[in-house]
């Protein structure tokens, strides 16, 4: 068996953006996720 | 006690290779016959598996999500999930309109084109209402969309050095987007953008010269193709910072056609593409399984052609079907209106507006969008929920959510198989 993308940790998908919580490290992490979700739109009628 | 996770998926890769895929964790194993067959028996209930030490291949699905905790109810956690996210202050994200003019009228188009343009009244309620939500979050997505968003190229420069400043100012993270046909992206332009911080292009090519000249033409009825493929190997060759989305809306006429516009972007530049294919959906009708398919297919492709992976399908941590379920997300039309989705035709979109100072003032509808929408009845049973969390907001307050909501993951191989080709493959054409 092989594997070639172990699970994603609960501390990877969901960084809680609490007080205080902006270390570079979190921030790293955001900007890649916010990075993945970026241009959603796209201006025809397919619902997404 | 374990007992295995409701959204585990299968893929065959070839006759004897296959994959399984969790949908909640993201995981993705390769397995041979043999180990196939251990796992079923396993994922099962089965003790006894000839020629597989039990206990390591139950650790490995522990590890990977495949197996969970019996105690585990794994649809309450994801509606725990959906309602974190739908209120957390992880990423914001705001779409800004400032126009719904367009100089194109592409065929399948459903917006209403109404005249009328942002001044600079309302650009600073923009700036001002935005600029405020910094204090709360430490990365926003500002997305530049329309109508055609570079019809008021000055609006958007001003609004997102203002915005990149105070950001700066203040720590956050700000992601400039625009979602634009192309035709204005002329170098001069693409360079003020990225200046500007806004360096992710999304840019529509229905497929090859001949599809996407009888889809997207401009508003006195001319072709578009050439001019925006120049202008795109244009920016790409000339603008470092500038990251490219190619979008292709294909039908089952066109798709096929979506192989001949890839080789049209050179290799040196592909790694800083990234290909959305999406069927076309006319009125209510939807688009057959087919195609979804077929568009499955394309993507597989490009990522051999060493093109970037995008899937907002399956990926592991979206939390959610659409930004417009989260509670900050908004898009602002041109006379500073909020709205929850494109309005076109959409009058429950409309939720408020942004009065003299840049705050929020809500109507009645702002409420329906939050109240009770987490995922409830079918939807608790769907073995896709863990990817589309009770799907779109609009359907559910309209009663249709049953209508469309499967479509996408009808060829759920192909997006595993595209998953994997990015993950494992090597991409034909590597820097080195």
């Amino acid at each position: 068996m092989k594997i070639i993308a172990q699970a994603t940790t609960e501390e990877e998908i969901l960084v809680p953006i609490s007080e205080g919580a902006d270390s570079a490290e979190i921030r790293d992490t955001i900007v890649m996720q916010a990075q993945c979700c970026v241009v959603h739109l796209c201006g025809c009628n397919c619902s997404c | 006690m374990v007992k295995p996770s409701r959204f585990n998926f299968w893929a065959r890769l070839s006759a004897d290779r296959h994959l399984l895929f969790n949908g909640v964790t993201g995981a993705l194993y390769e397995l041979n016959d043999q180990e196939r067959q251990a796992v079923l028996r396993l994922l099962q209930g089965s003790q006894q598996l000839e020629g597989v030490a039990h206990d390591d291949l139950v650790r490995l699905l522990y590890r990977g999500g495949f197996l969970i905790s019996d105690q585990t109810d794994e649809v309450a956690q994801l509606v725990q999930q959906f309602e974190h996210e739908a209120r957390c202050h992880r990423i914001l994200d705001i779409t800004v309109s400032p126009t719904y003019e367009c100089n194109f009228r592409c065929r399948y188009c459903y917006v209403q084109f109404q005249d009328g343009r942002m001044d600079a009244d309302i650009e600073q309620r923009v700036v001002r209402f935005i600029g405020r939500q910094f204090e709360r979050y430490q990365v926003t997505n500002l997305t530049w969309f329309g109508g055609e968003p570079l019809l008021c190229l000055e609006t958007v420069l001003r609004v997102s050095s203002e915005l990149r400043s105070a950001a700066a100012r203040m720590n956050v993270h700000l992601i400039g987007l625009i979602a634009t046909n192309g035709y204005l992206l002329g170098l001069k332009t693409a360079q003020e953008l990225c200046d500007a911080g806004v360096t992710y292009f999304h840019v529509t090519v229905d497929g090859s010269q001949v599809c996407h000249d009888r889809l997207r033409v401009l508003a006195d009825g001319r072709p578009s193709w050439t001019r925006i493929m120049e202008n795109i190997r244009t920016v790409l060759e000339n603008v470092a910072s500038a990251e490219l989305t190619l979008r292709m809306n294909v039908s089952e006429e066109t798709v096929a056609s979506a192989y001949q516009a890839l080789d049209e972007i050179p290799l040196i530049h592909r790694g800083r593409v990234q290909l959305n294919v999406m069927p076309i959906i006319w009125g209510n009708e939807l688009p057959k399984p087919g195609l979804f398919h077929s568009a499955n297919q394309v993507i597989k492709y490009a990522l051999t052609q060493g093109y970037q992976y995008y899937d907002m399908q399956i990926s592991p941590g979206k939390r959610c079907f659409c930004n417009a379920t989260k509670l900050h997300n908004y898009q602002i039309g041109p006379d500073g209106g909020l709205y929850k989705c494109s309005p076109s035709g959409k009058p429950e979109v409309h939720v408020g507006q942004l009065n003299n100072e840049g705050i929020a003032e809500y109507n009645e509808k702002h409420a329906l969008w939050h109240e009770n929408a987490d995922p409830k009845g079918q939807c608790l049973h769907c073995p896709y929920l863990c990817f589309c969390f009770g799907g779109c907001r609009l359907d559910q307050l309209r009663g249709v959510s049953q209508r469309s909501c499967r479509a996408r993951y009808q060829d759920m191989e192909g997006l595993i198989l595209s998953r994997y080709v990015a993950l494992q493959g090597k991409p034909a054409y590597t820097s080195d």
